[in-house]
């Protein structure tokens, strides 16, 4: 599992970044500490994705540059040496301002608030609207966006997951899963909606399963408030159960897909075989199943017993077509 | 030398942005240190031309300014064109930005939506958290969208290696793009294929290594619903009725797309064959007819049982 800090320009930092990389950031920088004048150092490294040691080579070279003249009142002027660690700004000349958008900043920001817009939850509808058309104002409208979303989600289910969890109400759900096969009325307290690989998911506590439980949103069939206090729950926020089952598995290039429906992790690179990944599976029987279904495009390397378990299955299948007349 | 080259550019912006009046080559050539140094004019002339499209590449607004003969006066930046207006959001507001900042798992796309929370925070006192992500991992093919947003911009061909449905070994594929469409959680290119000749779709997960933006441009193209063509040709017209042998337990999901014909047969409609010798597999059933597909059916599970069998690979 790796955990990262929100770095924006470490990939092209550990490459070996390219001049208009770090120009970027001191366009961006330059501004941002006159108007966090006294910030410190190891919170600026952290806004902006570096280590303080890479600021402050930032900052050395901010320093030696300025207008034509180069003379002490032309250059840019940021004291950042002292004890305290902290950095303040005397002159920044003309980079008072950050540079505009670009289009694929300004995208990424918009497509993202209008994915967040389709995800139920707490979150303020209000203000996602008024953050959007700030934002658009901004980017100067954007003619055409060259992202559209399709929103699979019933509107209905959003609206009453999102009621539920802001009223802490218990909800009745109709939930056809993937791992039991069937549809399944159970009653739920709902905690929190994660989105995950671009699918949402309602976590709450299920009264059947007596456990927490993961739905995802477009599996839902049908959902009801109940006239009933939920109790409030602290949620573990992960996709898989904490307790499941970790599966190796050897994914060909054509089944890649299979990938993007587990948490993986281990994950080898590119082979001419595929790609080697570590898979947390809640149900072993469900895994085989699709397994099975990807026709060879998926070996199960590990363990022993899952691996039998498909070999079986596909041998059962076998002597059960074989035994059709035809 | 990167060091010195950022700092000659970083200059040159200072420069440049701080003038009302074009600032002519020579004089840009005394101004900036780096450009002093350079043995000839013509070093010079190459090197500012290359420094010239960087910035104008990372969207610096850089003009060249013409003389009333219609030569070249000099350049400069209008502040108003560069900077970027005060944004000024609430506590609210802060905070859904930063949660549709993180929608994006992938790296390339969250850096510009990062870079975009810095400006904002450049244009006034606030500040946004600064929660440390898990990325978890990065959604497939999602780090091919800045290349496509930016070839349907500028209306340019894009060339890729695409994995083909059911295929084992990629294919170059010339596209005119269209627009990229986020459907049951994939994102999709919409657009017309040149190879095929007509339009199609392609599952950004499946584009292997990167997209290249070509020189050539395409007329833009009248299309009235982009996310229905995508969706239509993501799923291809349906092919035909299949009969089942029901799986002897669950199966519940095979049956919601099932009729029921007698105890021992189920009647499935399929669009893709793939797709339909996939779900009977999954589903726990066999395919008693189409006779190809069951023997397609057959292959599978032999490769299936061959794969998994006691001596590991």
């Amino acid at each position: 599992m790796r955990l990262l800090c929100w770095s924006p320009w470490r990939t092209a930092m550990t490459m070996r970044e390219t001049s208009s990389a770090r120009l970027s950031r001191l366009l961006a920088l330059i501004p941002w500490l006159e108007q966090h004048d006294g910030v410190s150092i190891s919170e600026a490294a952290i806004h902006f994705g570096i280590t303080p040691a890479e600021l402050e080579a930032d900052l050395w070279l901010t320093i030696c540059c300025g207008l034509p003249g180069h003379g002490p009142d032309q250059l840019i002027d940021i004291q950042f040496w002292d004890d305290d660690g902290r950095i303040c700004v005397q002159d920044v000349q003309n980079l008072d301002r950050p540079l505009r958008f670009t289009a694929t900043e300004s995208t990424a920001l918009l497509v993202g608030l209008r994915l967040l817009a389709q995800v139920p939850g707490d979150h303020d509808r209000a203000a996602l609207a008024s953050v959007t058309a700030k934002l658009e104002q901004a980017a100067g409208r954007v003619d055409d966006s060259p992202a559209v979303l399709v929103d699979e989600v019933e509107q209905s289910v959003v609206e009453c997951v999102t009621n539920a969890i802001t009223s802490g109400t218990v909800v009745r759900i109709l939930y056809a899963g993937a791992s039991r096969d069937e549809v399944t009325d159970r009653v739920v307290e709902p905690g929190e909606v994660v989105d995950y690989q671009g699918r949402q998911y309602l976590i709450g506590w299920c009264r059947e399963a007596h456990a927490q439980r993961t739905f995802r949103l477009d599996r839902i069939r049908a959902i009801t408030l109940l006239e009933e206090t939920a109790t409030p729950v602290t949620t573990q926020r992960s996709i898989v159960p904490m307790d499941g089952m970790r599966v190796r598995v050897r994914v060909h290039p054509r089944s890649r897909w299979f990938l993007e429906i587990f948490e993986t992790d281990d994950l080898s690179p590119e082979l001419p075989h595929g790609r080697d990944a570590t898979l947390t599976v809640a149900d072993p029987t469900w895994l085989v199943r699709l397994v099975i279904g990807q026709a060879g495009g998926v070996e199960v390397l590990e363990p022993a017993g899952v691996r039998a378990q498909v070999r079986l299955a596909a041998e059962a299948a076998l002597a059960r077509l074989d035994a059709i007349p035809s | 030398m990167a060091t010195d080259r950022t700092e000659r550019l970083l200059n040159l912006v200072l420069c440049l942005l701080g003038t009302r009046r074009a600032v002519p080559r020579s004089t840009l050539q005394h101004a900036i240190p780096g450009y002093a140094d350079v043995a000839s004019d013509e070093a010079f002339e190459r090197m500012f031309e290359r420094d010239k499209d960087e910035l104008r590449g990372m969207g610096i607004p850089v003009e060249t300014v013409l003389n009333s003969a219609g030569e070249v006066e000099g350049y400069l930046i209008q502040e108003s064109v560069y900077g970027l207006p005060e944004i000024r959001l609430d506590v609210a507001e802060l905070g859904v930005l930063g949660l549709a900042a993180r929608t994006w798992s992938d790296a390339v796309v969250g850096a510009h939506a990062a870079t975009a929370l810095r400006k904002i925070e450049a244009t006034s006192d606030q500040l946004l958290d600064v929660a440390p992500v898990f990325p978890g991992q990065s959604a497939p093919g999602e780090g091919h969208l800045p290349p496509l947003w930016e070839a349907i911009r500028s209306r340019c061909v894009v060339r890729f290696d695409y994995l083909g449905r059911g295929r084992d070994v990629t294919e170059a594929r010339l596209v005119e793009p269209w627009a990229t469409v986020h459907w049951r959680g994939a994102w999709y290119l919409g657009g017309y294929s040149r190879e095929r000749g007509e339009p199609r779709a392609f599952r950004l997960s499946r584009i292997l290594g990167t997209v290249a933006i070509q020189r050539e441009t395409f007329p833009l193209v009248e299309h009235d619903d982009i996310n229905a063509m995508v969706q239509q040709l993501a799923d291809p017209p349906r092919a035909g009725t299949a009969l089942v042998a029901p799986p002897m337990s669950g199966g519940a999901h095979l049956r919601t797309r099932a009729t029921v014909v007698d105890d021992n047969t189920w009647a499935i409609d399929f669009s893709d064959d793939e797709a339909l010798i996939s779900q009977v597999l999954e589903g726990g059933g066999v395919i008693v007819e189409p006779q190809d597909l069951r023997s397609r059916m057959r292959e599978a599970l032999v490769l299936v049982a061959l794969a998994h069998g006691d001596d590991h690979a």
